[in-house]
């Protein structure tokens, strides 16, 4: 709060008031949750000054993803999981659902193309940034958690593909799920089991079609957000990598054997034996 | 240094050091991340968004056929098909282009014998492999020209990754006759009865759909399957069956469809003699 010498003019003290109004709330956020200062610590975080584009493609799937929640929310809206027959035009609901909103549905069209192919977007990018990962050297310690995390939600992703594919309910979903489904059907032990749990019986049925529909809008939807907040937490706490090539790369590079860095002209490195919490030894 | 160095050490706490040697340089030398990353990742999300736009209203405009549906298939394919049909014979089923590869797999695998290796062996190895690559690559070193064998297993990976992709893609028949292989197990292992092996299936030309379609379990609960008569593979002129239509008055139209060709090459299990045949385009 600024202190005046002279009495403060009235439009001091009406953009004070002003800022006392506007942060108050967040102050009272803050104050309980902490909060605020989380998201501070979000935005004003270090990342090292040598990241580059590729580094970018882990947000880019974040926002496939977000794109395919935003669209899969209002397509739930308009769709039919039934497979039941139409007594009107003979055919089956959840088909006509998905003629009626790419046909008729304002912006139908948009929202279910952005949705089919926010799909392979969001796994194309998922690939690409797994891809960046292992070219850095970044699933190493101390990130091997993090991999792992992210091959879940690679997995998982596959799986809303699987299970969304059979939606629309047409010939192409229906005879690509039986396949899927009997593939699945040819492993060990779980293969029969899993097959009939999928299938919800002995044949694809409307009964299929509604356990695909919850997998792939409630179940898989959530393991999902659940791995990206983990996944977003680590990479928080941990840090973004350096590209390895980089001149002026955080974090020391160790050479063959491991005891030298690299690059010595860079960052001294640690003396062994002693606390490595210490101010780095010198640099540049 | 030497002085300083009292023994050799440990691997963990190099990498621990190395770690802290990161932490530290990433506070001195970093950037915030706010605003500097996020602008890259800002724009690369707007790219994002803006593709899947793209690729939407592609879909949309160029599939729009000449009958106001979606039916026709544009660049990017079809709206939507036909609705589901367990009743016909013919459909030739094909996944989403992400599963293309494992769609592949099959066909190398493809003796009855080694299916298994090909739907769950070879992809769960993989999978398994991928999620332990953090601890089946222990050294702390980064930078590619010192990883030769993770470029060389990665250069394999994309390369086998695109292959199978590209193969997948262009197969002229689809799993059905993969499918087919696989039966001779599904009848020994189930306790089927003898008409759901393939090669009697000519004889008894109603096995043959039963156990190209569904999994030959379903054999057993499907006397109630209507079209049955559609699968006789003799008979070279299509002919709509009038026992389907009446036995199934709900479903309309297109089924009861026979596929001569597929119907034989079901039975003599042969997947190259037959000529090809653009797979997934089922418009007619």
């Amino acid at each position: 709060m600024t202190t005046y010498k002279r009495k403060p003019t009235k439009g001091e003290l009406r953009s004070q008031r002003l800022e006392e109004v506007v942060m108050y709330p967040i102050d009272w956020l803050e104050e309980r949750s902490g909060l605020i200062g989380g998201l501070r610590y979000f935005l004003f975080r270090k990342v090292p000054g040598d990241v580059n584009w590729m580094q970018t493609l882990g947000s880019a799937a974040l926002t496939a993803f977000l794109v395919q929640a935003i669209t899969g929310v209002i397509l739930a809206m308009y769709y039919t999981p039934s497979a039941a027959t139409d007594p009107h035009t003979g055919q089956p609901v959840a088909w006509l659902s998905i003629v009626n909103i790419t046909d008729h549905l304002t912006m139908g069209w948009l929202v279910r193309g952005m949705h089919r192919w926010g799909a392979s977007v969001f796994i194309i990018l998922m690939f690409l940034h797994m891809a960046r990962v292992f070219l850095f050297g970044a699933y190493k310690y101390p990130r091997e958690l993090n991999w792992i995390v992210g091959v879940l939600i690679l997995v998982m992703g596959m799986m809303e593909g699987f299970t969304g594919y059979l939606l629309p309910w047409d010939q192409t979903s229906y005879w690509a799920t039986v396949v899927g489904i009997n593939l699945n059907g040819t492993a060990p032990i779980l293969g029969p089991w899993l097959a009939q749990f999928l299938r919800s019986g002995q044949e694809i049925s409307g009964e299929t079609l509604t356990r695909f529909y919850s997998l792939h809008m409630l179940v898989i939807p959530g393991g999902i957000i659940a791995l990206i907040t983990l996944h977003l937490y680590l990479v928080i706490r941990l840090g973004v990598t350096s590209p390895p090539w980089s001149k002026e790369a955080a974090g020391m590079e160790p050479s063959e054997d491991g005891h030298a860095p690299l690059r010595p002209g860079l960052t001294q490195p640690v003396p062994r034996g002693i606390s490595p919490q210490g101010e780095p030894g010198g640099s540049e | 240094m030497a002085a300083v160095r009292k023994e050799k050490p440990t691997p963990v706490e190099e990498q621990r050091a190395q770690f802290a040697q990161y932490k530290a340089d990433v506070k001195k030398r970093g950037k915030s991340f706010y605003p500097y990353a996020m602008f890259h990742d800002t724009v690369m999300s707007l790219v994002v968004v803006t593709v899947i736009i793209a690729l939407a209203a592609i879909w949309k405009w160029t599939s729009y056929g000449p009958h106001h549906d979606g039916l026709h298939p544009g660049l990017l394919g079809p709206e939507y098909n036909a609705p589901a049909d367990p009743g016909t014979t013919s459909f030739v089923p094909r996944p989403d282009w992400y599963f293309y590869f494992l769609f592949y797999l099959l066909r190398i695998f493809k003796w009855p014998e080694s299916v298994f290796l090909g739907t769950i062996g070879v992809p769960t190895i993989c999978l398994v492999l991928l999620l332990l690559l953090p601890f089946l690559d222990r050294r702390r070193t980064r930078g590619l020209g010192s990883r030769p064998v993770a470029l060389v297993a990665a250069v394999l990976v994309v390369l086998s990754m695109g292959v199978l992709t590209f193969k997948g893609a262009t197969a002229n028949e689809a799993l059905a006759s993969e499918v087919i292989a696989d039966v001779p197990t599904w009848v020994t292992k189930n306790n089927l009865p003898p008409e759901a092996h393939p090669e009697r299936c000519c004889s008894r030309p109603r096995a043959v759909r039963r156990v190209t379609r569904t999994s030959a379990r379903a054999a057993r609960t499907s006397a109630r399957r209507t079209c049955r008569t559609s699968a006789r593979g003799t008979s070279a002129s299509p002919r709509r069956s009038s026992t389907c239509r009446t036995r199934r008055p709900s479903l309309r139209g297109r089924r009861c469809r026979r596929s001569p060709r597929s119907a034989r090459s079901a039975c003599t299990s042969s997947r190259s003699s037959s000529k090809p045949r653009k797979a997934g385009t089922r418009h007619e």
